[in-house]
């Protein structure tokens, strides 16, 4: 258990702070990152609009505690990645973190519940809170499903049998099981069509705001602003896209 | 731990179609091992079975292995005869407690004949040093009666009574078969697990009386034939032997007696001990037997590669599944564990799979193999060896994983969450 | 890892009409196979045959022991210079052993052991056929009215001492082969395996 370490601008609300964080990966002439500040408080929306690029990602997985900035500090629910080990790293995130990816979220071998299920089975933390709710913890990951319009008859299937537009719902499920503190999701909507877009924004927001957690929303596309309180762009904060390295 | 199973199980189901010929060679490989180590093993514990109550074997001086094997095996080229004078001249030795003298060279369907003495069933041993015990009937009397190995009657459907005609030589065809002189069975052996139930036992002098119109391995041609009759009534004294087992008041005499053997003057003689020469002939196929083991080991050699050539191109594909992985908190240690996990499934599968395949063969085969070859093959539970043989497959397979999931482990490091590719 | 809707493509690979398919191919490869042809074909020809058995190549007044009634054989040790000379003798009276002049031109069917002769590779060309296992190998050769010498139109694989049915038209031809003195010989229409009632070889 590393010390607490709370820097003067963190209150007990903030749930990510990214601070003077500078990254480049090994062998690249340019940094790729180059930021002053972020943070997200709980229970906030955040849109963070930016094109397609490395720098995206790169913000993602420094947030998630996957890289380590070279430069500055990146704090999760007030404890520094920089400070813990690897499988510490791993512990913290999946404890605190839902994560969805833009496509290809779900395990193809394992049923749609099964995958949802996956962090209560690598976090005690996340298993209890999703028991504390629903009792087992299969009754609160078909009730996820549920609110987010899954028709249970699909509950048992191969996550690989869905269609895109159920299997972007199956990972919000994922991402939101056990109320982790703070859902990244990483450009979600990409892969959906038009009508079904409106419809995964409003139960994602939806189900964000009973489990009380911060959601950090990646896209390119500025026309999903409307959804949210707070909207970044990525190029206003990146000094790397400002043209400063 | 238990959450690891289950999703290495899921995963390498989901890739059953590729992995089950790996699993399948697995299986080949250790059915080979264990099947090659089981025969080896069983093979020697039958032959000394077989031998383990003769101190001594003397016939015409050959080669040690090929008169073991010819006199109590019933295998391989007959040796030269020796004089029934010899047969005398040794029992007559001090240290010599008895003497079973025993000719062979005539078969009837396929199973040898010996002729020998009535000491033959108070005298020979096998096994853990057993007596011959009848099942049915009595010893044989007359010149005429037949004991019957266990293994004939059984296969033949012989009951006491039965006439059978034997012949002379191992061929098929019924040209050298002694029809004009029948024997009777009047009694059949217990089972002993030796060649002797494969055997048909008559007295010397049946064998003598059989060959009386014969001359130079063949009957006389167009010469008038003796009748049954007329054969008991001449002298039936028999002239050669092909060997004689020799049985010794204390073993410590058996290298004293084999010099006397060796000096006998009459005619070339040696004296071989039964042990001694099994361990000649063990030695002999040892090469043999380790082209086998190495054989079935390249097997697994070939399955392991396999395994790891499965897994690797696998990997590619399975990149987006790591970073999802690591999203939910498994991390680059743990997907090494998955990796090795899936390997030990397949290896464990493939493993499980020999080791049935190889117990339904003894058992189904095992019988079959003891009516053609006389080989006993034990079914039973696996020795010691045959165990490790077994793990030593789920090992090597958890070692052929080891590389494949340290790339998995260096992959899912430097994708992270946003694996390129794929 | 394409997670899409699409069904994996590999369940068609092994559908019930392939393996219909590759058995036919299989079946059709058999039935054209040489050997099968072969055998039917000499089993057609085989039938008109008559078997022999090797009694009847033996004149019924030839009696081989007349000579040696007289002497006492029953003493003559194994192995001795007597046993040798007796040996010696029989070996000329056989050699010279009478056939029936009666059977020649007749088509037989006889069963015996083979005596390879002359082998191109492991083919046999032509052979001597025997009554008695060991024969010429390990015993001394029969009389010569108990050998035939084989002749094959085309090579044949065979062993030394396999048991075999030989058909044709048998012929009377006394000749010293080197593996033993033959008194009749043979051309060969078919050379089939030996079967015992068991089924064995």
């Amino acid at each position: 258990m590393s010390t607490l370490h709370l820097s003067p601008d963190t209150t007990p609300n903030t749930a990510l702070l990214m601070q003077g964080v500078r990254f480049g990966y090994t062998g690249a002439d340019a940094a790729t990152l180059n930021l002053d500040r972020l943070s997200l408080q709980r229970g906030e929306r955040l849109m963070l609009r930016g094109p397609s690029g490395c720098g995206k990602s790169t913000l993602l997985s420094l947030a998630a505690g996957v890289l380590l900035a070279q430069k500055g500090t990146v704090e999760l629910m007030g404890r520094e990645w920089a400070g813990l080990s690897a499988a510490q790293r791993d512990a913290l995130r999946v404890d605190h973190v839902g994560y969805i990816f833009q496509q290809f979220n779900l395990l193809p071998y394992l049923g749609v519940l099964d995958n949802v299920l996956l962090p209560c089975r690598l976090s005690k933390r996340r298993r209890e809170r999703a028991a504390s709710v629903h009792g087992p913890i299969e009754g609160a990951a078909a009730a996820l499903l549920d609110a987010l319009e899954l028709p249970t008859a699909l509950h048992r299937r191969p996550a690989a049998e869905l269609s895109v537009g159920q299997q972007q719902r199956v990972a919000a499920a994922r991402a939101m099981i056990g109320q982790p503190d703070i859902v990244i999701a990483d450009e979600p909507t990409s892969a959906l069509d038009e009508d079904r877009r409106e419809g995964f924004m409003r139960l994602l927001l939806d189900q964000c705001t009973r489990a009380q957690s911060a959601l950090l929303f990646v896209t390119h596309d500025a026309r999903l602003a409307r959804h949210f309180e707070r909207v970044v762009e990525l190029s206003g904060v990146n000094r790397v896209d400002q043209g400063v390295s | 731990m238990n959450s690891l199973l289950r999703i290495a199980w899921a995963s390498a189901w989901h890739r059953r179609l590729a992995l089950s010929l790996v699993v399948l060679s697995l299986a080949l490989s250790t059915f080979l091992l264990l099947t090659v180590e089981r025969v080896r093993h069983d093979v020697r514990d039958n032959f000394s079975n077989a031998v383990s109550g003769t101190d001594l074997i003397v016939g015409a001086r050959s080669g040690a292995v090929q008169l073991l094997l010819y006199t109590v095996f019933r295998v391989g080229q007959p040796t030269q005869t020796i004089e029934y004078k010899a047969v005398q001249a040794l029992q007559k030795d001090p240290a010599v407690k008895w003497v079973l003298p025993i000719s062979l060279g005539d078969t009837h369907r396929g199973f040898s004949v010996v002729a020998t003495t009535p000491d033959y069933f108070e005298h020979f041993r096998y096994g853990p040093r057993l007596p011959l015990a009848l099942s049915e009937g009595r010893p044989f009397e007359d010149v005429f009666d037949a004991v019957l190995g266990a293994d004939v009657a059984q296969q033949l459907g012989y009951a006491l009574g039965q006439r059978i005609v034997l012949r002379h030589g191992s061929g098929a065809l019924d040209t050298a078969d002694h029809d004009d002189m029948p024997f009777t069975a009047v009694g059949v052996l217990a089972r002993t697990g030796t060649p002797v139930d494969r055997s048909v036992h008559i007295r010397l002098e049946g064998m003598q009386a059989l060959h009386v119109d014969w001359v130079a391995g063949m009957p006389i041609p167009g010469a008038k034939r003796t009748s049954a009759q007329e054969a008991k009534a001449m002298d039936l004294a028999p002239r050669n032997v092909t060997a004689v087992l020799v049985g010794l008041k204390t073993r410590g005499a058996v290298f004293a007696v084999q010099r006397r053997v060796q000096a006998y003057e009459g005619e070339p003689l040696m004296a071989v001990l039964p042990g001694v020469t099994l361990d000649e002939l063990w030695g002999t196929i040892a090469q043999a037997e380790q082209a086998l083991a190495l054989m079935s080991i390249l097997v697994g050699i070939v399955s392991l590669a396999g395994l790891m050539a499965v897994v690797m191109t696998a990997l590619e594909q399975r990149r987006r599944e790591l970073a999802v992985l690591r999203s939910v908190g498994a991390g680059p240690r743990w997907v090494l564990m998955l990796l090795l996990t899936e390997g030990l499934l397949v290896s464990l599968s493939g493993a499980a799979l020999g080791a049935t395949a190889w117990a339904l063969v003894l058992w189904a085969g095992g019988p079959w193999v003891q009516a053609e070859y006389g080989i006993l093959l034990r079914f039973g539970l696996p020795t010691a060896r045959e165990a490790t043989l077994c793990l030593s497959v789920v090992m090597a397979g958890i070692a052929a994983s080891l590389w494949p999931g340290w790339r998995a482990y260096r992959l899912s490091l430097a994708d992270g969450l946003a694996p390129r590719g794929a | 890892m394409m997670i899409h809707n699409a069904r994996p493509q590999v369940s068609r690979a092994l559908s019930p009409r392939l393996v219909l398919a590759l058995a036919s191919v299989f079946c059709s490869l058999w039935a054209l196979s040489p050997a099968a042809w072969a055998q039917s074909g000499s089993a057609r020809q085989a039938s008109a045959a008559r078997t022999l058995s090797w009694e009847e190549l033996v004149p019924k007044d030839w009696d081989p022991m007349a000579l040696f009634r007289d002497k006492p054989t029953a003493l003559i040790r194994e192995g001795s210079a007597a046993e040798l000379e007796l040996m010696r003798e029989m070996r000329e009276v056989w050699d010279k052993a009478p056939t029936r002049a009666e059977l020649k031109g007749q088509r037989v069917r006889l069963p015996g052991y083979v005596v390879p002769l002359d082998m191109v590779g492991d083919k046999l060309q032509d052979f001597l056929l025997v009554p008695y296992f060991g024969a010429c190998i390990h015993s001394p050769p029969p009389p010569a009215n108990q050998i035939v010498h084989i002749t094959l139109k085309r090579p044949q694989a065979m062993r030394t001492m396999d048991v075999v049915w030989v058909t044709g038209v048998i012929d009377i031809e006394r000749q010293d082969t080197g593996m033993g003195v033959s008194g009749y010989a043979m051309r060969a229409d078919a050379v089939e395996p030996y079967r015992t009632p068991e089924g064995k070889r």
